[in-house]
Parts: C-alpha cells; sequence; structure tokens
C-alpha cells in the first residue's frame, strides 16, 4: 500500500469517502473555510452529496468512540465531517461558496483552543 | 391587520425622557465625539474582556490590546487564586513586559533589561540593582488595573479613583441573567476582525431585529420570522439605567435545512425557535415562541444567549470608524462527536450570519462619514438604540453617571 493510501484511510464502512480526505479532512475551523472559500460549487457540491447520505451513519459511527482516546481513521472522518459542516450552507443556503454580501471571511482570524 | 397602534406597542413611549424624535447622526461620525467617549465612557466604565475559564489555573494569563486606552493588559491569577489586571507595561523604561497572548508563568521578566515580576504583579527582582538611585520596590511593581469578576466574566475598569463595583455597575441587568449557567458551557469558539466601522454603528445592528426580514433574507429564512411576526418584532424588552434587555421570537414552524436539521439532533440551537423555555436567567418575558436574548452590557458587550448556549460580542474602539470585533460562541463541552457537529454547524451559522451584518455596517457608516445627514430616524423597535443613544449622551455631554438618565421600567 503506498504512503498516500494510508494517509487517507478512513473506518471500514466510508471507504468509498477517502477520496475526498486529502482535500477536506482539515484540523482546524480556519483551514476548513478557506478550503470552503476557494474551491468551486461543483466541487463543494460533490463533497456535499457524498456526505450528506452517510452523515446518520458517520454521527452513529463516532459516537461510540471517546473523543480523547479517537483512532487516527476516525479522526480523520471527523474532520471530514466537520467540512461537512462548514459547506453546508454553501449549497442548502447561499448557492455560492462565499456568503455573498458579506464582509471577505479572509478578514477573520478564526481562534479555536 | 394590526394596527399602527399595534405596531407600535414595543415601549418606546414608557420612556418619555428617551423622546421620540429623530437622534442625531454625530456620534456616528465625529471624531471629535469620539475623543470624548473615550474619555468619559471607555476611561470610566467597567469593560467585559474575557471569561474566567481562560485562566483556569494559578499563574495562568492573557494578554490583549484596549486601542481606546491605548494599553496592553495583562490579566493573570496569582498563587491565591485571585484574578487580577494589570497595564502591561515595565516599571523600568516602559517595555511590554508579556509578549505572548495567553500561557502560564509564576514569574514575568521583561526582554529588555530583565526586571521580574510575581504573578501578583509584586517586583521580584532588578539586575544589577545597586546601580540604581533611592529603588522603592514596593512601589515598582507593575500598575494594576481594577478588575473583578461576574458570573465568570472578568471584567476591568481604567478608572483608578472609581468607586462603583461591578455589581453596583450591572445592577438590573446582572438580576436579569442570574441562574444562568455559564461556567457550563466552557468550551469556546471566536473569531475576531477590524472593522471600517464606528463602535455604535456596530452595536446597533443587534439592538434591534427590523433588518432580519432583509438583510438577513439568504441566512436566516423565516426562522426568526413568520405569519404571525413578518417583521420580526422582538416579543420583549427592558432598557435600564445603562443596559438593555431584547429577546427575540422565533418561528416555531421554521423548517431547517437537511444539515441544520442533522445538527439539531445532537444539541442546541439558537433559530431553531426554543418553544416553552423557563430555564433560569433566559426568556424573562416567557415568550411561547422564543430565540434567544440580546443583554447590552454598557458600553461595548452584547450576550447573545439561548437555551443551553450563548455568544457574545465586544467591540473595542480604535477610530470614529474603526472598530475591533470579538465573537466567542459559547457552548458545554462536547461529550461525543454529535455534539461536537452541533457546536460546529453552530460556530459556522453564527459566523455566515455576522459576515452579512458587517458589510452592511461597513457600506452603512462608509455613508455616514459624508456627514450629509444630520439626524436618523428610529422605528419604537429600535428602543435599545434610542436608549444607548441617550446613556453615551449623558456619558459625553454630562459627564457620566450623575447626569445618566434615570429610567422607568416596562413591566
Ligand atoms: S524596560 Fe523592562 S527591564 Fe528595562
Ligand atoms: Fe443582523
Amino acid at each position: 500500500m503506498s504512503e498516500t493510501e494510508q494517509i487517507e484511510e478512513l473506518p471500514e464502512n466510508f471507504k468509498e469517502l477517502e477520496r475526498f480526505v486529502s482535500a477536506w479532512s482539515l484540523a482546524s475551523e480556519q483551514e476548513r473555510n478557506r478550503k470552503r472559500r476557494s474551491s468551486s460549487m461543483h466541487e463543494i457540491r460533490r463533497f456535499y452529496d457524498a456526505m450528506l447520505q452517510r452523515m446518520p451513519e458517520v454521527s452513529k459511527h463516532l459516537n461510540g468512540f471517546n473523543l480523547q482516546e479517537l483512532p487516527q481513521r476516525e479522526c480523520r472522518l471527523l474532520n471530514l465531517a466537520f467540512s461537512f459542516m462548514e459547506i453546508a450552507s454553501a449549497v442548502e443556503v447561499y448557492s455560492s461558496p462565499d456568503v455573498p454580501d458579506a464582509i471577505e471571511a479572509e478578514r477573520l482570524t478564526i481562534l479555536t483552543p | 391587520m394590526r394596527t399602527d397602534e399595534e405596531n407600535r406597542n414595543f415601549g418606546t413611549t414608557n420612556y418619555p425622557e428617551l423622546g421620540i424624535g429623530p437622534i442625531s447622526a454625530e456620534p456616528y461620525y465625529s471624531a471629535e465625539y469620539f475623543e470624548r467617549e473615550k474619555s468619559s465612557i471607555f476611561s470610566k466604565v467597567w469593560l467585559n474582556v474575557c471569561r474566567e475559564e481562560e485562566l483556569p489555573q494559578a499563574n495562568d494569563f492573557v494578554t490583549f490590546y484596549v486601542p481606546s486606552n491605548k494599553a496592553s493588559v495583562l490579566i493573570v491569577r496569582g498563587d491565591d487564586g485571585k484574578v487580577r489586571a494589570f497595564y502591561n507595561l515595565c516599571s523600568h523604561r516602559g517595555n511590554k513586559v508579556v509578549w505572548e497572548s495567553k500561557g502560564s508563568s509564576k514569574a514575568f521578566a521583561c526582554r529588555y533589561h530583565g526586571w521580574a515580576y510575581r504573578s501578583d504583579g509584586t517586583l521580584a527582582s532588578v539586575p544589577d540593582a545597586g546601580g540604581f538611585f533611592e529603588l522603592d520596590r514596593g512601589q515598582l511593581g507593575l500598575t494594576p488595573i481594577r478588575a473583578d469578576i461576574w458570573g465568570g466574566f472578568v471584567f476591568i475598569n481604567f478608572d483608578a479613583a472609581g468607586a462603583e463595583s461591578l455589581s453596583d455597575y450591572l445592577a438590573e441587568v446582572g438580576d436579569q441573567l442570574k441562574g444562568f449557567p455559564f461556567a457550563k458551557y466552557s468550551a469556546w469558539s471566536r473569531f475576531t476582525a477590524e472593522l471600517r466601522v464606528n463602535w455604535k454603528t456596530a452595536i446597533d445592528a443587534f439592538q434591534e431585529t427590523y433588518h432580519v426580514r432583509f438583510l438577513h433574507k439568504r441566512s436566516l429564512g423565516d426562522s426568526l420570522t413568520g405569519p404571525e411576526n413578518p417583521f420580526c418584532h422582538c416579543g420583549w424588552a427592558q432598557v435600564y439605567d445603562r443596559h438593555r434587555t431584547m429577546s427575540v421570537y422565533g418561528n416555531p414552524k421554521y423548517c431547517p435545512t437537511p444539515t441544520e436539521a442533522l445538527a439539531y439532533q445532537f444539541g442546541p440551537s439558537a433559530t431553531k425557535g426554543n418553544i416553552g423555555q423557563e430555564q433560569a436567567g433566559i426568556n424573562p418575558g416567557r415568550l411561547p415562541a422564543w430565540a434567544f436574548d440580546a443583554h447590552h452590557i454598557f458600553p461595548n458587550c452584547v450576550m447573545g444567549i439561548s437555551a443551553e448556549t450563548y455568544f457574545t460580542h465586544q467591540f473595542w474602539p480604535i477610530a470614529v470608524d474603526r472598530t475591533a470585533w470579538v465573537v466567542t460562541n459559547y457552548h458545554a463541552p462536547a461529550m461525543n462527536a454529535g455534539q461536537m457537529f452541533n457546536q460546529q454547524y453552530s460556530d459556522t451559522q453564527l459566523r455566515d450570519i455576522l459576515l452579512e451584518d458587517a458589510i452592511t455596517l461597513e457600506h452603512a457608516q462608509e455613508a455616514i462619514g459624508s456627514g450629509g445627514k444630520r439626524s436618523f430616524m428610529l422605528h419604537d423597535q429600535e428602543l435599545l438604540i434610542r436608549h444607548m443613544y441617550n446613556v453615551v449622551e449623558g456619558y459625553v455631554r454630562k459627564g457620566g453617571n450623575s447626569a445618566r438618565p434615570r429610567l422607568l421600567h416596562k413591566q
């Protein structure tokens, strides 16, 4: 198995989402927001469609873990789901990666402890 | 159809001392007025700066810059557990003693010539001390700033001679919030930005919901409006001596988007219409369809409080048309992934909505700055703006506290 494949590995039942890992499994809110803003609607939509139908299972799977002891693969899946939370409104509300008629999100500094 | 009379029942006329006429535009663009606000307000009153949980252990500290007072401030918890505030300013020749924005340290050594201070602010050591003339160590600690804690919020007051306690200052708004378990929501997410606006232009957008249907037509849809409340009237409000509270209607028939609905399964939301909430410290008017309360802690803090979650804004004036903005969303620490999804969705949603406010405020400020309008019109629903305008005027024109308007309370 190549190194990239290992890095992008997700838990057993979520293999079909692995193609999104390198682009969307990002550890901080600032990075996820940056990714949202730099993506096309086409790219966001593909990620959204793939994630939306799996989210109930993703939640169910991850809810079985202690957040303090999350294995690597689950951690990647969690960050993928966080990116989904970040981009959902781009599809469901704004039909645009960024919020229209708003200050550019790049002017924000997003801090999470 | 509601009559005009019914549409003007929010309460402006309960406070005859606030008037019903237009308000002056000058406070929003006059540089001279801004200078007076800095000296009569920001140098005199209690200012909410952070949460106690940001410095949980002895020797934990945070630093930040308060532009209105040109002050770098150090907040530190001493060995005795007490939280103190100091000017972050060396007694030797004025270097900023602590450069980190947060951390933990038993002592602070100045990087310039090595003077060191303890976490209670006292001077610990001076290198090559014998070379100084009349070194009175007891007088050479960090200069304190008055600090106190209410409900876990750390407040500071730059007026060293001020006599009013924090709890007297908060008065009725403190009573209103009593019982809300702020400490329970110790997980937070924050963003900051510098806005090209007057600090009051910014705060005013959070003192009315008249704009929701228009400015937030995309982001908020009909979550805070509905057939029974088409113009997003606030259901309840109260103004105090300096502070004020309003309760925002939530549409019980609002249909969340698929992801919103998923996020809601796992936790609270300020937009889903929290029905029949009776928790302490929230929904004081016991509105049947309620989304959240907004408390305005004079001068520059807004707290949005919903069931099981809250957020704060702080607006720090930099110049008459520049404001540093800090938004923090608070949650109960997540116990599982689902709760984290809920919180992540809530953070993103709040951020998206506020970006819409921000652009409008910058456009407004740009236009206001021309001075082309000398006055502005206020709707009955904009009572809180009218109130703040009067409170600010009281401080700027009459020197504050003693002259502040005495208000009747709406029952
Ligand atoms: S300025 Fe701090 S030690 Fe000299
Ligand atoms: Fe708004």
